[in-house]
C-alpha cells in the first residue's frame, strides 16, 4: 500500500527520475487541470458513480421490499446470480447489443412495428450523456448488493417484524419499507460504498459504454498511461490522486444524501400513516428492478446466441443460419487465456479465504489489531482501482516485476482478500463462541475446536467467500494488465482486447466462454456446503 | 481417518498458536511479519527470472550481436527462447494467423511464440521506451513488434531498433524490393534493414453492392453522396490507423500538387494553411455522419460490423481483399466489394521489428524468418484466413513454392497483390500526429 502510494505521489508532484523529473513542482497538476475537457471527464465521472450507484440502491431495495415474500423471487435471485458472475464487459457488450439501433430490440420491433429496414441513427450507447454507462453500472452493481442484502435478510429475520407490521394495518409493501430496509441499509452501508468507488473510477464498462470522444476520467487516465510521450506520466499520477480526491467527493455526497433519506423515511414513519408516496416509488422501482433483470438476461442470450450465427442481420429477429465455426475458433483461441484465469482465480480464492481466516483467528480478542485490519483491508476497495495500480506498477516495472505470474497473483490478492473478507468477517465475528468453548472444555485445544467447530459452522459463509474471490480474480482487467505487462493473458483482457475487433459473432462466444468459470465458482460455492455438511443436519443451511 | 489439520496444528500453525497466547504487540508484530514475509517471497520469486539476465559484458556471446554469425547459430540459439511479439489484435484473422504461426514456430525450431495482444502499437513503443529509460538494456519485455509509420519513426528515431537485420535473414532473398519502393521507404524513413516487410496494404473502401450499387468514388462524390444520405458514412476515431489514414487520404486528394512538401516534415507555420481545405470538408460533412459525429467508431473492424449491421454504408480497411475475406468469414454478404477511390489511394506496407533491448533476439530473427517463408506468405494472403498481400517476388520463387501460390489463385482465393487504382504517397509520419492532433481538438474531447 505504502508502495502505490510512493508510485502515484513521487510522480504527481514531479519526480520520476528516469524521465528527468528530479525536481518537486505541481507542474503535474497544471498539466492535468489544463488539459482539454478535464473538468468534463472529472464531472462525468462523479455524475456517472453516483446516478448509477443510486440506482442500483433503490431497485436493490424496492426489488426486495416487492417480492421478498412472492414466489417469483427465486427465479429473481437467479438471474440476478447469473448478471453477477457474467463479466462487466460481457454485460456491457450485452447492453449495447440490446439497444443500439441496429440491435436486439429493434430486430425484434422491425420492420413490423417501426417500418424500418435500415436501423434508426441515434446515439445509444456512448450517448453523451453517459446513460448508457450509467445503465451498465447499475446492472452490474443491482445483483452485487442484491445478493448482499438476501445475505443479511437471514440475521436480520424479518418476517416477525412483518407479521407485526401487517397486524397493525401496513401494506406489505409500506411494512417493508418501514421495518427492514432501514436495518438493511445500515448493514449495506459499505458495499454500498465500495460499490461507489468502483462505479466512479471503472474503465472497463467505459470503453465499450461510454462516450468515446468525451471519456470519463478513469478512461482519460489509461489513455495517458498508454502515451508514447512518456511525459503523460506527470499529469497521470496527478490525475490518479484526483480521482481519489473525486472518491471521497462522491462519498461525502452520498453520506449527505443518505441522511436526508433516512430523515425522509423516519418523517414517513412517524406520521403513522399506512400508505404513502414511497409506496408507490417502491413499487416503480421494483418494476423497474425485475425489467432490468429481464433485460440484461435477454440482452446476454441475444449476445451469446451471435456466437453460434454464421450470419444475422439487421432486421432479421433470428440469425440467418447458424454454425460452431465461430465458437470452435475462440474456444480454441482462448484456451491457454482461461487456463491461466482459472489458476489465477484458484490461487486467489486459496490464498486469501486462507489469509482472511488465519487474520480473523489471530486478531480475535484483540481489537485494536482487529479494527487496524478491518480498516486496512476497505482500502483497496474504496481507493481507485486505477490509482492503486498506477502507483503500483511504476514500482513493478523498476523491480522488473512485472509480467510473471506471481505479480498478477500479487495484484489479484490485493482486491481478493478485501472481497473475501467482507464475506467472512461478519459472520465470523457473530459466530456463538459458547460451540468453541464447549468444545475446549471437551478437551479439544484451540485450533482443534477452530479446525472442527468453527470452520465446519462457518462453512456456508467461508465458501461464499471463496468463490467471491474465485469471481474477483477472473474479473479483473486493469490489475491483470499493468502487473503482467501486457503478457500474462487471462479472459478479462483477452476479451477487452478482442471487443476492439468489433465482430459481434466473436464477441459472443468470448461472452460465454467468460460466464463458465465464475459461474462454476459461484454455484458450486453455494452447492458445496450442502454436500460438505451432509453428516451436520443441525448445520445444513443454518448459517446465512 | 486423521484430519490434515492434525498435522498441520504440529507444524506451521503451531508458531502463530505460540505468538498468540503472548502480548497484545508481539501478535501485531508477528502478523506484520507474515504479511512481508509473504510479500518477501512474491518479491524474491518474480526477482528470479530478471536475475538470470546477462550482463552486458557477456553479451557480445549472442549470435544475433555478431554480424559474422551464421544463420545456423542464430537457429540453434533461438531454440527454447520464448518471444513476446506485440502486434494489434483488432482483428481475428490477424489473431488466428499468429496462433497458427506460434504452433508452427514451436514445432520447427522449438521457439514459443506469445502474442501479447494490443490496441494500439503505441502501446509498445511506450513499453519500450519505457523499459529502456528505466535501464533494460537486454532483457525488455518486447521480443518483436508488429509496427510501421509513426511508431517505426519514434523507435528508429531513439536508436531503439535492433538492424540492420533484414540482409541476415535468409528469406529476404525473396522480397519484392524492385517493385515495391514502400518496402524501403516507410512513410517517407528510410527503412535500412531494421524492419522486415510483412505484408503490402492498400486503403479501400468496402460496400454492399446489393444494397448501394454507386458508391462514391472520389472525395468531392463522397461529399454529396453523405449529404444525399445522412447517417449513413462515418470513420474510426483518429488516431485509430484507419481513421488517420482517411484522413491523409483525404488531406492529399483535397490539397494536391504538394508532394515534396508531404514527404518532408511537418512546419507547423504551414499546416494550417495546407489543412484549412480538410477541415472545411470535415466540417460540412461531419453533421451528415453516422449519429451526426457526435461519435465515431473505434476502429476499421468495429465499421464492418456496423456494415454488416447496417448501420452505415461504407467501412474502409487497408486491404484490398477486405470485402472478399469478410464475405469467406460470413460477416459481410457476398455481395460485398471492395474499391479504391478515384482521386489516388494511400498504400503503404506493414512490417516487423526488434526492440533493440530484446531478450530472445535470435528466436525473434528466426520468427521473422519463418513469417516471410512461402509458405507462411502464402497463408497469410489466403483470403479464407487471413487475405493480407504478401510481399515475396512470386516469379523468382522456386517451381514448387510459386505452386502454392498459383494453387490459391486457381481457386480464386489469393489475396490480391495488383492495386486498384492510383497511389498516394504515405506523408511523413509527423503529418499524422499533427492531424491527429488537430482532429482531437477540434471533434475530439471538448
Amino acid at each position: 500500500m505504502a508502495i502505490a502510494a510512493a508510485g502515484v505521489l513521487a510522480p504527481a508532484f514531479g519526480f520520476l527520475p528516469t524521465l528527468g523529473g528530479t525536481e518537486l513542482s505541481l507542474d503535474p497538476f497544471v498539466r492535468f487541470f489544463t488539459a482539454p475537457g478535464i473538468f468534463r471527464a472529472m464531472g462525468q465521472s462523479l455524475y456517472v458513480g453516483l446516478s448509477a450507484t443510486f440506482l442500483a440502491v433503490i431497485l436493490t431495495h424496492s426489488t426486495l421490499a416487492a417480492f421478498y415474500t412472492s414466489r417469483w423471487f427465486a427465479p429473481l435471485a437467479w438471474q440476478s446470480r447469473l448478471i453477477l458472475v457474467a463479466p462487466h464487459v460481457a454485460i456491457a457488450l450485452s447492453i449495447a447489443f440490446l439497444f443500439t439501433p441496429s440491435g436486439l430490440m429493434m430486430r425484434w420491433l422491425s420492420p413490423w412495428a417501426t417500418g424500418w429496414t435500415s436501423p434508426p441513427d441515434y446515439l445509444f450507447p456512448q450517448d453523451p450523456w453517459g446513460l448508457a454507462l450509467i445503465a451498465g453500472l447499475a446492472v452490474k452493481e443491482f445483483p452485487f448488493l442484491l445478493g448482499l442484502a438476501i445475505a443479511q435478510l437471514g440475521p436480520i429475520n424479518p418476517r416477525p417484524a412483518l407479521h407485526a407490521a401487517a397486524s397493525m394495518g401496513y401494506g406489505p409493501l409500506r411494512a417493508f419499507t418501514l421495518v427492514v430496509t432501514p436495518q438493511l441499509a445500515t448493514r449495506l452501508r459499505f458495499p454500498v460504498y465500495v460499490a461507489l468507488a468502483y462505479a466512479i473510477s471503472s474503465v472497463d464498462q467505459a470503453l465499450v459504454l461510454g462516450s468515446s470522444p468525451a471519456p470519463i476520467l478513469s478512461v482519460r487516465l489509461l489513455q495517458w498511461f498508454n502515451d508514447s510521450d512518456l511525459g503523460a506520466r506527470f499529469p497521470l499520477a496527478a490525475g490518479a490522486l484526483v480521482l481519489v480526491a473525486l472518491t471521497a467527493l462522491g462519498f461525502a455526497i452520498w453520506w449527505l444524501g443518505e441522511k436526508g433519506f433516512a430523515a425522509f423515511i423516519h418523517y414517513g414513519a412517524a406520521s403513522g400513516r399506512r400508505t404513502g408516496p414511497v409506496d408507490g416509488a417502491m413499487r416503480t422501482g421494483a418494476g423497474l428492478g425485475v425489467l432490468t433483470l429481464t433485460l440484461t438476461t435477454t440482452g446476454l442470450f441475444g449476445l451469446g446466441l451471435n456466437a453460434f450465427a454464421s450470419h444475422w442481420r439487421f432486421p432479421d429477429d433470428w440469425p440467418g443460419g447458424f454454425s460452431l465455426d465461430i465458437f470452435g475458433g475462440a474456444l480454441s483461441a482462448i484456451a491457454p487465456a482461461a487456463g491461466t484465469s482459472a489458476g489465477l482465480a484458484l490461487a486467489s480464492a486459496v490464498v486469501s479465504t486462507l489469509w482472511v481466516l488465519a487474520a480473523l483467528e489471530a486478531s480475535h480478542n484483540h481489537r485494536r489489531l482487529a479494527v487496524t485490519l478491518h480498516a486496512l483491508m476497505f482500502v483497496p476497495l474504496v481507493i481507485p482501482d486505477i490509482s492503486l495500480m498506477f502507483g503500483l506498477s511504476g514500482f513493478w516495472a523498476a523491480l522488473r516485476l512485472d509480467g510473471h505470474w506471481l505479480t498478477v497473483l500479487w495484484a489479484h490478492l490485493l482486491f481478493t482478500i478485501p472481497y473475501c473478507w467482507l464475506i467472512v468477517a461478519g459472520p465470523f465475528r457473530n459466530f456463538n463462541e459458547g460451540l468453541v468453548i464447549s468444545a475446549r472444555l471437551l478437551g479439544a485445544g484451540r485450533w482443534g475446536a477452530f479446525f472442527r467447530v468453527k470452520i465446519p459452522g462457518l462453512a456456508a459463509p467461508i465458501l461464499a467467500g471463496f468463490g467471491i474471490a474465485a469471481l474477483v480474480s477472473a474479473s479483473l482487467y486493469l490489475p491483470t494488465l499493468l502487473a503482467g505487462g501486457g503478457r500474462i493473458t487471462t479472459l478479462a483482457t483477452e476479451s477487452i482486447a478482442l471487443s476492439q475487433s468489433g465482430d459481434r459473432r466473436l464477441l459472443g462466444a468470448l461472452a460465454l466462454a467468460m460466464m463458465v468459470l465464475p459461474l462454476i465458482a459461484v454455484e458450486g460455492s453455494a452447492l458445496a456446503p450442502k454436500w460438505l455438511l451432509r453428516n451436520r443436519s443441525g448445520l445444513n443451511g443454518a448459517t446465512a | 481417518m486423521v484430519p490434515f489439520w492434525t498435522a498441520a496444528r504440529n507444524y506451521s500453525l503451531m508458531g502463530i498458536e505460540r505468538i498468540g497466547r503472548g502480548p497484545r504487540a508481539g501478535l501485531g508484530r508477528a502478523i506484520g511479519a507474515g504479511i512481508f514475509a509473504f510479500l518477501g517471497l512474491v518479491l524474491l520469486a518474480g526477482c528470479n527470472p530478471g536475475a538470470q539476465a546477462p550482463d552486458k559484458g557477456s553479451a557480445k556471446r549472442f549470435p544475433a550481436d555478431r554480424p559474422e554469425a551464421g544463420w545456423a547459430e542464430i537457429e540453434r540459439e533461438a531454440r527454447g527462447q520464448n518471444v513476446y511479439f506485440n502486434a494489434w489484435a483488432g482483428d481475428n484473422r490477424v489473431n488466428a494467423f499468429i496462433a497458427w504461426s506460434a504452433v508452427e514456430l514451436r514445432r520447427r525450431h522449438g521457439i514459443t511464440l506469445v502474442h501479447v495482444k494490443t490496441q494500439d502499437t503505441a502501446e509498445a513503443v511506450t513499453r519500450i521506451v519505457a523499459e529502456k529509460s528505466a535501464g533494460r538494456d537486454r532483457d525488455g519485455s518486447v521480443d518483436l513488434v508488429w509496427i510501421n509509420g509513426e511508431n517505426f519513426a519514434a523507435l528508429k528515431a531513439r536508436n531503439l531498433l535492433l538492424g540492420p537485420f533484414v540482409p541476415r535473414l535468409p528469406a529476404a532473398e525473396f522480397i519484392d524490393f524492385a517493385r515495391q519502393p514502400v518496402f524501403s521507404s516507410d512513410f517517407t524513413i528510410p527503412v535500412e534493414g531494421y524492419e522486415a516487410p510483412w505484408g503490402l496494404s492498400f486503403f479501400v473502401f468496402t460496400h454492399d453492392s446489393a444494397r448501394t450499387p454507386a458508391p462514391p468514388r472520389d472525395f468531392s462524390e463522397l461529399a454529396k453522396w453523405a449529404r444525399a444520405h445522412p447517417g449513413r458514412f462515418t470513420y474510426p476515431a483518429p488516431p485509430d490507423f484507419i481513421g488517420s489514414t482517411f484522413l491523409k487520404q483525404a488531406l492529399l486528394s483535397l490539397s494536391p500538387g504538394k508532394a515534396d512538401m508531404f514527404a518532408a516534415p511537418v512546419k507547423m507555420e504551414q499546416f494550417a494553411e495546407i489543412s484549412a481545405p480538410l477541415w472545411a470538408y470535415l466540417d460540412a460533412l461531419h453533421p451528415f455522419l453516422w449519429r451526426k459525429g457526435a461519435t465515431f467508431p473505434a476502429n476499421g473492424p468495429a465499421q464492418r460490423q456496423l456494415l454488416a449491421d447496417g448501420e452505415v454504408d461504407l467501412s474502409m480497411a487497408f486491404n484490398p481483399s477486405d470485402a472478399r475475406a469478410a464475405a469467406a468469414s460470413g460477416q459481410l454478404p457476398e455481395t460485398a466489394r471492395s474499391y479504391g477511390f478515384r482521386s489516388g489511394s494511400v498504400a503503404n506496407a506493414h512490417f516487423l521489428a526488434i526492440p533493440v533491448n530484446a531478450k530472445a533476439r535470435e528466436a525473434a530473427l528466426v520468427t521473422i524468418n519463418f513469417m516471410l517463408s512461402p509458405e507462411a506468405q502464402a497463408r497469410k494472403s489466403d483470403i479464407r484466413l487471413w487475405g493480407d498481400s504478401g510481399v515475396l517476388a512470386i516469379d523468382r520463387l522456386p517451381a514448387a513454392e510459386q505452386a502454392r501460390f498459383a494453387t490459391l489463385a486457381a481457386k480464386g482465393h489469393l489475396a490480391s497483390a495488383e492495386i486498384p487504382g492510383p497511389v498516394l504517397a504515405e506523408p511523413h509520419p509527423s503529418w499524422m500526429e499533427a492531424l491527429e492532433k488537430a482532429w482531437r481538438i477540434r471533434y475530439g474531447a471538448n
